[in-house]
């Protein structure tokens, strides 16, 4: 039986955002991305014991991930994005420097979407929530599925204008 | 830190969203794998991306704020996403973040894993459930887009098979366009005209973006552009060369390479590369370089600058917008007339061409156009009445109910396209001002002989001394396509009950059966 110290579900706990971006950088699909989390996360706690500094713990867990991530890809050839061994260690590279400043970035993130005005938010919601999807939005408002998505990428361009405002000023409130 | 691209930015995100065709993905692939500093913005898009999908079901937040943000019910992201009121996202959201607490608050020095994993499994269970099966919530909200936020339509389109997203609908004539739109032509062609007058011919296969009133972006294949005179201006985007209209005709391609050929059929276009910067005038070309280097070469792309067929016909039968003049109304939507007054000589069409008073009639008039020396004017000058008095003696003052035939030049064999119609009435502003009301109808015939309803009616009462008015398809378009005659049928003028025309020109081209293909 293994022990697993409170730290480690400490960072465990607090890692999950960071790693949910971190694979979904290699895996842009959310429900695929979120599938390969939870496998990452069983092989996080099977392997806790390995963990001998938990300062690494982020980098320990990107590993993982990383090979989570290369172990879904093989076994699923649809529409695949990263294809090659060569983008996907490439892009885990800079995806894992991300994840130090990643708390700032989301509490800056968080203050530009208060920012939204309410139909912005709607949209949003609309679209990220379980089941949701840009085509059945379209059809169900009449509009492509490309008009519908150029009016999202509107609101995630303003989303990023604002964030990057916020962390240059190094105002996150 | 490379500059933010929009247009790469957009790619990232139509395929994140699942509209993005193969070809596309392909292309951002490539991209990915050349360039760091595209990595760093996809990683940006992702990071956006990535908490929005969080904010709408969140995992347990960082450690920013330590244990207090795991003690709230929901995190700050549900929070942001859903307010008070929404219920079933809440609680379902909420409802697994307990069992985070838990295993922070159970938890001390050590636990066994039995009881981890036990938690790990209550977790993942609930938190599938919150991804899964919470209720969608309030989704009905309609936004329908009025008119106002198209900015262009689908003109006509011919063999056209379009690469389509899913179960879409492939664009159709007079589709409505918004910016933003994307359209896949695997093949054939489509004419898209933006509501300033702009139009576009998209040659399969092509791939072209409508991202402004008066702007797009062509993200592969090739395209012909014919810019309005009323809206100078346009800017067509191309891989990172950027193509601003001067006055002009051009024609774009982008390779799959990521080149770009720009030729110039009439006027000049400005030619933006990241090594510079480069003017191109009627009858030249270049090509940008992937590297962005901009070089000049002949006849290596071939456009097609109308349609292989262009459909006999009169043109158009959509509305999009109607302007009458005076009291009266046109009766073909999309084609307006306009009018101008002035004193004597503020007409640039004006032709006071004595030699054509022969033509002239007062009452029915069958004759045949000549050209005159103005380019793409088959007609002009060509209608007098030789009979006046102190008027001028090039006047035709039909009576109410005639009929003025122009039978067009028989030379073109296919008929003539005809672009404007420009009929000047009045006194030359000397004397018995008045005279310069405007009322008939315009029909036109493909075959010579057989007329389709009037395409307008024009009814306009002035008191000016002389009144110019010009007829037009407000969408850019032809007024007709292969006509070989043109009749006005003249109504009850108020002023003196007369007509006094002085001058009609149709401006038109001969019409082709073929494509016009110009290296």
């Amino acid at each position: 039986m293994k022990d697993v110290s409170e730290q480690f579900v400490r960072n465990l706990t607090d890692s999950q955002q960071a790693l949910f971006l971190f694979i979904l950088a290699m895996l842009p699909d959310p429900v695929a991305a979120r599938d390969v989390l939870q496998e990452t996360n069983i092989v996080l706690w099977r392997k806790a014991e390995e963990l001998r500094d938990d300062s690494k713990f982020m980098a320990w867990a990107c590993q993982v991930a990383r090979f989570e991530v290369a172990a879904h890809l093989r076994d699923s050839a649809r529409d695949r994005l990263v294809t090659n061994d060569q983008l996907l260690e490439t892009l885990a590279s800079q995806a894992e420097r991300r994840t130090e400043d990643s708390s700032e970035r989301m509490l800056a993130f968080e203050a530009c979407f208060r920012q939204l005005t309410e139909h912005q938010r709607e949209l949003v919601s609309e679209r990220y929530a379980p089941g949701g999807s840009v085509q059945e939005m379209a059809r169900q408002r009449g509009q492509s599925p490309g008009a519908l998505s150029v009016a999202l990428t509107k609101i995630r361009h303003k989303l990023k204008k604002c964030i990057q405002q916020r962390l240059a000023q190094g105002d996150q409130t | 830190m490379s500059a933010y691209d929009t247009s790469f930015a957009e790619l990232v995100y139509r395929v994140l969203d699942g509209v993005a065709s193969q070809s596309e993905m392909g292309t951002l692939r490539k991209q990915l794998e050349a360039d760091e500093g595209l990595r760093e913005q996809y990683l940006d898009c992702i990071e956006i991306e990535g908490r929005l999908v969080l904010s709408r079901v969140p995992v347990p937040s960082q450690s920013a704020h330590g244990p207090a943000l795991l003690s709230e019910s929901k995190s700050h992201s549900a929070a942001l996403m859903h307010p008070a009121g929404e219920q079933g996202a809440e609680s379902s959201a909420s409802a697994w973040l307990p069992l985070a607490w838990w295993l922070r608050d159970k938890i001390h020095n050590t636990i066994t894993v039995s009881m981890i994993l036990s938690g790990l499994l209550i977790t993942t269970i609930l938190l599938l459930l919150a991804l899964w099966i919470i209720p969608e919530g309030k989704h009905s909200t309609e936004a329908v887009p009025s008119r106002a936020d198209y900015v262009a339509r689908i003109h006509d389109v011919q063999d056209a098979e379009w690469n389509l997203v899913d179960d879409a609908a492939a664009p159709q004539r007079n589709d409505d366009l918004l910016v933003g739109q994307r359209l896949d032509l695997a093949s054939g062609f489509a004419r898209v005209r933006y509501d300033n007058g702009t139009m576009v011919l998209l040659e399969g296969p092509v791939q072209f973006v409508l991202t402004g009133e008066n702007a797009g972006r062509l993200e592969r294949g090739k395209l012909v552009t014919r810019i309005s005179a009323e809206a100078p201006g346009y800017v067509l985007q191309a891989h990172r060369t950027t193509i601003v209209d001067l006055g002009t005709e051009f024609g774009a391609f982008v390779g799959v390479q990521d080149d770009v050929d720009v030729s110039v059929f009439e006027g000049k276009v400005r030619v933006e590369a990241p090594s510079g910067k480069v003017v191109l005038n009627s009858g030249e070309s270049a090509v940008v370089t992937p590297g962005g280097r901009i070089e000049h070469r002949q006849g290596k792309v071939q456009f097609a600058r109308r349609l292989p067929r262009e459909e006999p016909g009169i043109n158009p039968q959509a509305a999009l917008e109607t302007r009458p003049i005076g009291t009266g109304a046109t009766s073909q939507p999309g084609i307006i007339a306009t009018k101008s007054t002035g004193p004597n000589g503020t007409f640039s069409v004006f032709d006071d061409d004595a030699a054509d008073a022969s033509q002239g009639g007062t009452t029915t008039f069958t004759g045949t156009a000549k050209f005159d020396s103005d380019p793409g004017k088959v007609i002009d000058g060509g209608v007098y009445k030789s009979s006046g008095t102190s008027i001028t003696t090039e006047t035709l003052s039909p009576s109410v109910g005639s009929e003025l035939i122009l039978n067009l030049d028989p030379s073109a064999s296919a008929g003539w396209d005809i672009l404007s119609i420009v009929v000047l009435t009045g006194t030359n502003g000397t004397t018995q001002a008045g005279r310069s009301d405007h009322s008939y109808t315009i029909a036109l015939s493909t075959d010579g002989s057989t007329f389709g309803s009037p395409i307008i009616n024009v009814n306009d009462t002035s008191t000016a001394a002389e009144v110019q008015v010009t007829i037009v398809d407000n969408r850019g378009t032809l007024l007709g396509a292969g006509i070989k005659a043109v009749k006005f049928v003249f109504g009850n003028a108020t002023s003196y009950n007369e007509n006094m025309v002085r001058e009609i020109d149709v401006v038109a081209k001969a019409a082709t059966v073929e494509p016009n293909v110009q290296p």
